[in-house]
């Protein structure tokens, strides 16, 4: 059976990105967008599951942050668009009540839903939260003078005591190479498709960025992640851009007196590769809309 | 309690997709519906969604990897404590810090499980220094663990490189006796190989009291090499060189080791403040693999036994999809 993007004819683009990494809050400003019609963006018939989105913008309007996604908002929301220069695209955030990066990583499963949408998508758009959190410290960049004694319990070496687990950068070039391989693309030569768009979200709490543009910051912050997606994906078919999505932090408590004077409208932008920054948060969708779409 | 699909009345007659015991049924109301997903849990044996677990590969892992593109596979030989371990964790933390090695930069592991164990030793948690990795064990198996990682560029195709990292005790029993049973995994490492890093421990040279142990072991397994090396390039990695070691003591090694190993290259490595500069690794990591690189490729000797031995089993024969996609 098609789907509604299939029978469209539309291509489909896969939201991709852990809890806590900006997709929901920018889920609300792109509807936000959508509905304002001043954008690269608008929107082809209606919506489809986008319950948590509309809510995500009520709490915004209202001046507070979003709180976590509620259980019972699961299943894939659809938003239809198209641009002048955009064919018919549908961005789909797949099965977004479930944890299925996590699932994904820490036990190697994936829904057949998610693999579906993942698998059949005509480009990724992939939310990684740089946050404030430079690469952990090591011997190379912070050296010592002498080993210590180490640690032992029982007379058996054992680690300082620290839980061990993945770092932030090996986690998400883990999670490119199981969604590659399940997709079936091949890693010798540079990866066209599905193109890649990266959004370095919740831009603002960043800092140190010194007017850096998004490729750069990523290259600094997460410099084999950078290195990773540089050396798979062909140049033309990967881009990065930094997003702000509410502009500012908000409380989920608190209202922020400006939110509620000018409204979600007045907040939020993105980063362009070369460093522009627009308030049209269509505009990496559209970006990589047009980079699946010269695939076809 | 009824059956929710359409035309099915249990309990009152048949389930109508066959269950004689309709309670098995997942249409059955009460039976939770059981989320379809694709793979397993990972178990033992690595079995999941994909042919890599992450950590470590054994050499029957290997033939998904393998069956790709020819492995540059790096032999690292050396005694317990050695500092193997240690290069290898250096090796990776350089590449994330995003260095580049031989004008490659960092394109893709199938082992980061492995590599981040690794590192975990060599970073600070909380403000308490790293305290090393931990020891590579011992066990009965005598399947080497290998960590593989891609190096590539724009515009250059990814070269996979292979590093098996042994247990020290293997390349000490193998120094004893090249037939013990127990050598075995040591054995299949310098098969397996298309080059070597042989690790020799500074520190244990340094002190007079370990001194005479670790050069009869040095020099066994230096003669163990030259035995069995052929032409494949080998670099002697002198590490912990923040080790003062008696420039007699030195010298004599080197030379031992020189006749041994003629077409090995001497290396130093240290990863602790105020060693000699040049066994920093920023700089003695990347010079290291480059000229392993380099010598192979000069010598056009790239192993074809990593894909001949373990060949395409398993039913995968195009994992990477070179022949066509996945439909």
């Amino acid at each position: 059976m098609r789907t509604p993007s299939e029978l469209a004819n539309a291509q489909s683009l896969a939201v991709i990105g852990g809890t806590n990494s900006g997709k929901t809050h920018f889920g609300g400003q792109f509807l936000q967008r959508l509905n304002e019609k001043k954008g690269e963006l608008q929107m082809r018939g209606a919506a489809r599951n986008i319950g948590l989105f509309e809510g995500v913008l009520r709490s915004l309007q209202s001046g507070v942050a979003a709180g976590h996604t509620p259980s019972e908002f699961h299943g894939d929301a659809v938003f239809p668009v198209i641009g002048s220069n955009t064919p018919p695209t549908d961005l789909v955030w797949p099965e977004y009540g479930g944890e299925q990066i996590k699932k994904l990583l820490e036990e190697r499963r994936i829904s057949v839903t998610w693999h579906d949408r993942v698998a059949q998508s005509a480009g990724w758009l992939l939310f990684i939260r740089v946050q404030d959190v430079h690469p952990p410290e090591d011997i190379l960049t912070r050296p010592i003078l002498e080993l210590l004694a180490p640690h032992t319990e029982g007379g058996v070496p054992s680690s300082t005591g620290s839980k061990f687990k993945w770092s932030q950068q090996a986690s998400l070039i883990e999670l490119l190479q199981l969604l590659l391989f399940t997709r079936g693309v091949g890693t010798l030569m540079p990866v066209a498709s599905p193109p890649l768009v990266v959004l370095l979200s919740c831009w603002d709490e960043i800092s140190g960025k010194d007017g850096k543009a998004p490729v750069r910051l990523l290259a600094d912050r997460l410099p084999m992640l950078s290195a990773f997606v540089s050396s798979i994906w062909h140049p033309t078919k990967i881009q990065i851009f930094g997003l702000s999505s509410l502009g500012r932090p908000l409380d989920r408590d608190k209202p922020d007196p400006d939110y509620l004077e000018n409204g979600p409208e007045c907040f939020g932008e993105v980063v362009q590769p070369d460093g522009n920054v627009s308030s049209d948060l269509t505009l990496p969708v559209a970006v990589l809309a047009r980079m699946a779409n010269s695939n076809r | 309690m009824k059956c929710n699909k359409e035309d099915c009345y249990v309990p009152r007659t048949m389930c109508g997709e066959g269950f004689t015991d309709y309670t098995q049924c997942s249409h059955f109301e009460g039976n939770v519906e059981k989320e379809k997903t694709l793979g397993t849990p990972v178990p033992e044996d690595g079995k999941g969604l994909v042919p890599w677990v992450g950590s470590a590969l054994g050499s029957r892992d290997l033939s998904f990897v393998t069956a790709r593109a020819q492995c540059f596979t790096i032999g690292i030989i050396g005694a317990q404590n050695s500092g193997k371990t240690t290069f290898l964790a250096a090796l990776y933390l350089l590449l994330a810090h995003g260095r580049t090695i031989a004008n490659r930069s960092f394109a893709g592991s199938y082992t980061l499980g492995g590599w981040e164990t690794l590192a975990h030793g060599l970073r600070w948690h909380s403000h308490v220094p790293p305290n090393f990795p931990a020891h590579t064990e011992s066990n009965t198996s005598r399947d080497p663990g290998f960590l593989h990682m891609a190096l590539g560029g724009s515009g250059t195709p990814a070269r996979d490189l292979l590093f098996a990292d042994a247990p020290g005790e293997w390349f000490q029993r193998w120094s004893i006796n090249a037939d013990d049973e127990r050598a075995q995994g040591a054995i299949a490492v310098q098969a397996a190989a298309d080059a070597f890093i042989f690790v020799v421990d500074s520190k244990a040279l340094e002190e007079p009291q370990t001194r005479g142990e670790a050069r009869g072991i040095i020099l066994a397994l230096a003669q163990r090499l030259s035995d069995v090396i052929d032409e494949r390039p080998l670099a002697v990695l002198w590490s912990k060189a923040d080790a003062v070691v008696p420039k007699t003591v030195q010298a004599r090694l080197e030379d031992a080791i020189i006749r041994f190993l003629p077409q090995s290259r001497q290396f130093r490595f240290s990863v602790l403040l105020g060693a000699p500069s040049d066994s920093n690794p920023d700089t003695a990591v990347p010079q290291v693999v480059s000229w392993l690189l380099e010598s192979a490729n000069s010598r056009n000797h790239v192993s074809l036994a990593s894909g001949r031995e373990r060949g395409i089993d398993d039913g995968i024969t195009d994992p990477f999809f070179l022949f066509g996609n996945r439909a």
